[in-house]
């Protein structure tokens, strides 16, 4: 292949690079800032003597660590529930020969169809019944089940060689044990990447907690660190960016490590972070 | 991911396990109900029989907390038919779709077009970081921009008072606010299709373009007969996607930069619900326009399907 010279080629990319950055960018720098430079009506692109006021003050007037552990909580659970029921059922549906299995599969993947929106009340009130506002419960158990888990499996599953399966079940193992022993092992990198968008997708939740978690110790990190905006005019911002920073963290750790598992399962799912 | 990605079809399946366990005939016909048991009941809990009551409480008007409802049979219905949030919604829910699809697909799509000219390591840079909005969690993101859309201090403002501009109150604007929440939700999607488009330019088998340069065609008449025609499945992808899931997308932003204001002049079909059921408790009403979104992204929904359906598929 010849080399064109494409002189366009770096500027697009590093002006698209620049345009996706910038944003984040601008949070850390106030984060860094102190606030009588962040109200003072001189503009400067970097903090002038950066300090670490703003995350000490994030430290000292919110439960930062208990905002985490909620988050981390949430989105550990809804992550786990939701890849055992996933696996549970597209073991069935790929495995098994049953009454009623097209049926099923379709009620089951077309939960996908609609939006959270659409039922978010009536779950709300569902909630509410059980008494689970500000509960763990509350948060979780809506999430975990997914129409998406449970056909993407399938798909894995059913391309799954049998002869293995089947050894696996002439040296005497059940199905339950051919699963666990066999089946998941050898889809790991599919399921690895499905834990991997399940949990960037529930660490990301916000209108639920936002409804369920009314109370600060419950709150996960996006809700609680609202606790900085004052619709009045006196947000605090400064802190409300550190706290921000702070909370972009794990996901930009998860990036960097998983970053493989999260652009291919992107790429193949059609389902965002 | 395998081809015929979404296997939707009954199509002819594998020969599968005739359960022969040992439990005998019993369990060998319940063992793969129980199996689906624990996706089911949530899935029935917490999508059908939700949907089932958001239909029947769309009949009723009532407050979310008095004890009784009262049913209305279609007001609800007829009222949105008059109603000015809701029609101010749709259009401002069709104008970000519009927005996006320009946003979303032709500039993403320049730019893929642009790492495909750069070789290695450098291009998965540049991908990597593009790609990165997409795993910041939207209400984040909203905040940051919240801070950058702050009339007095927010960086646009300075940006705009150094090249000797009046800040403006984007979010205040009538006539901005919408396209403030749409520039975060384009920013925030940006990354994912351009990635999408990276990959559907890679499937394009490279002979097809060198044939087309070989008998003489330039760089744009390739693109333009080449590349973009064996585009289609993604592109149609891309937008099928951005129209079925504009809505979900907008509610963050919304809530967080604007709630709809002011005055509704911002309000959208991704925030509205939850206005009416959680704002001003209009709990029918808010139940009677979740019927309404739900069955018009239906339609959307069947298409994208059917689209997967024949088979469309990426590798990374």
């Amino acid at each position: 292949m010849r080399r064109d010279p494409h002189t366009w080629a770096h500027p697009v990319l590093v002006g698209a690079c620049v345009a996706m950055v910038f944003p984040m960018l601008w949070m850390l720098v106030t984060a860094w800032k102190s606030p009588a430079e962040i109200y003072s009506s001189g503009f400067r692109p970097w903090p002038a003597n950066p300090t670490l006021e703003n995350f000490v003050r994030v430290m000292r007037d919110v439960p930062m660590g208990r905002f985490f552990l909620n988050s981390l909580v949430v989105a550990a659970g809804i992550t786990l529930a939701r890849l055992l029921t996933s696996i549970l059922a597209a073991y069935a549906f790929a495995r098994f020969a049953f009454w009623g299995r097209e049926v099923l599969f379709y009620l089951f993947v077309a939960t996908m169809l609609v939006p959270f929106q659409v039922i978010m009340i009536p779950i709300f009130l569902t909630i509410t019944t059980f008494d689970w506002l500000n509960t763990y419960q509350g948060l979780i158990v809506p999430h975990v089940a997914s129409g998406f888990g449970v056909f993407l499996l399938r798909q894995h599953f059913k391309t799954f060689p049998l002869d293995f399966t089947d050894a696996a079940r002439i040296d005497g193992a059940t199905q339950w044990q051919t699963l666990w022993k066999v089946v998941v092992p050898s889809n790991a990198t599919a399921i690895w990447s499905l834990a991997v968008l399940f949990f960037i997708d529930a660490w990301n939740q916000y209108l639920w907690p936002l409804l369920v978690a009314t109370e600060r110790p419950m709150q996960t990190l996006p809700v609680g660190i609202q606790i900085f905006i004052n619709p009045e005019g006196g947000t605090q911002w400064g802190p409300l960016m550190a706290s921000a920073t702070l909370a972009i963290v794990p996901s930009i750790l998860l990036y960097v490590f998983a970053q493989r598992h999260i652009l291919e399962s992107a790429v193949s799912s059609g389902i965002r972070g | 991911m395998p081809k015929g990605v979404t296997g939707l079809s009954a199509g002819p399946t594998r020969p599968v396990l005739r359960s022969r366990d040992a439990g005998g005939r019993g369990w060998a016909v319940l063992a793969p109900y129980v199996y689906l048991v624990p996706a089911a009941v949530v899935l029935a809990a917490f999508v059908y029989w939700p949907l089932i009551e958001t239909v029947n409480l769309s009949f009723y008007e009532w407050n979310l907390v008095s004890p009784s409802k009262r049913f209305v049979g279609f007001a609800n219905y007829r009222e949105l038919l008059t109603s000015q949030a809701f029609w101010t919604s749709v259009v401002n829910t069709i104008l970000a779709i519009l927005a996006m699809s320009l946003a979303t697909i032709a500039a993403p799509l320049a730019v893929a077009v642009a790492a495909l000219r750069v070789q290695g390591v450098v291009r998965l840079i540049y991908r990597a970081v593009i790609f990165s909005p997409t795993v910041v969690s939207m209400a984040i993101a909203s905040l940051i921009w919240l801070w950058i859309y702050n009339p007095i201090q927010g960086l646009i403002a300075h940006l705009v008072r150094l090249v000797g501009g009046q800040g403006f109150a984007w979010l205040t604007d009538p006539q901005l606010a919408i396209w403030a929440i749409i520039l975060v939700t384009a920013w925030k999607t940006f990354g994912y299709n351009f990635v999408i488009f990276v990959a559907g330019l890679l499937s394009i088998p490279r002979e097809l373009m060198d044939a087309a340069r070989i008998d003489g065609a330039g760089e744009w008449h390739t693109f333009r007969h080449v590349t973009w025609p064996l585009l289609t499945p993604t592109t149609l992808f891309v937008v099928l996607t951005t129209l079925m899931l504009a809505p979900q997308y907008l509610f963050i932003p919304t809530q967080i930069l604007t709630q709809g204001g002011p005055n509704q002049a911002s309000n959208n079909l991704g925030y509205i619900i939850w206005e009416q059921g959680f704002e001003v408790f209009r709990v029918g009403n808010a139940s009677a326009i979740a019927v309404a979104i739900f069955v018009g992204f239906l339609a959307f929904s069947v298409m994208h399907f059917r689209l997967l359906e024949r088979g469309v598929h990426y590798e990374a």
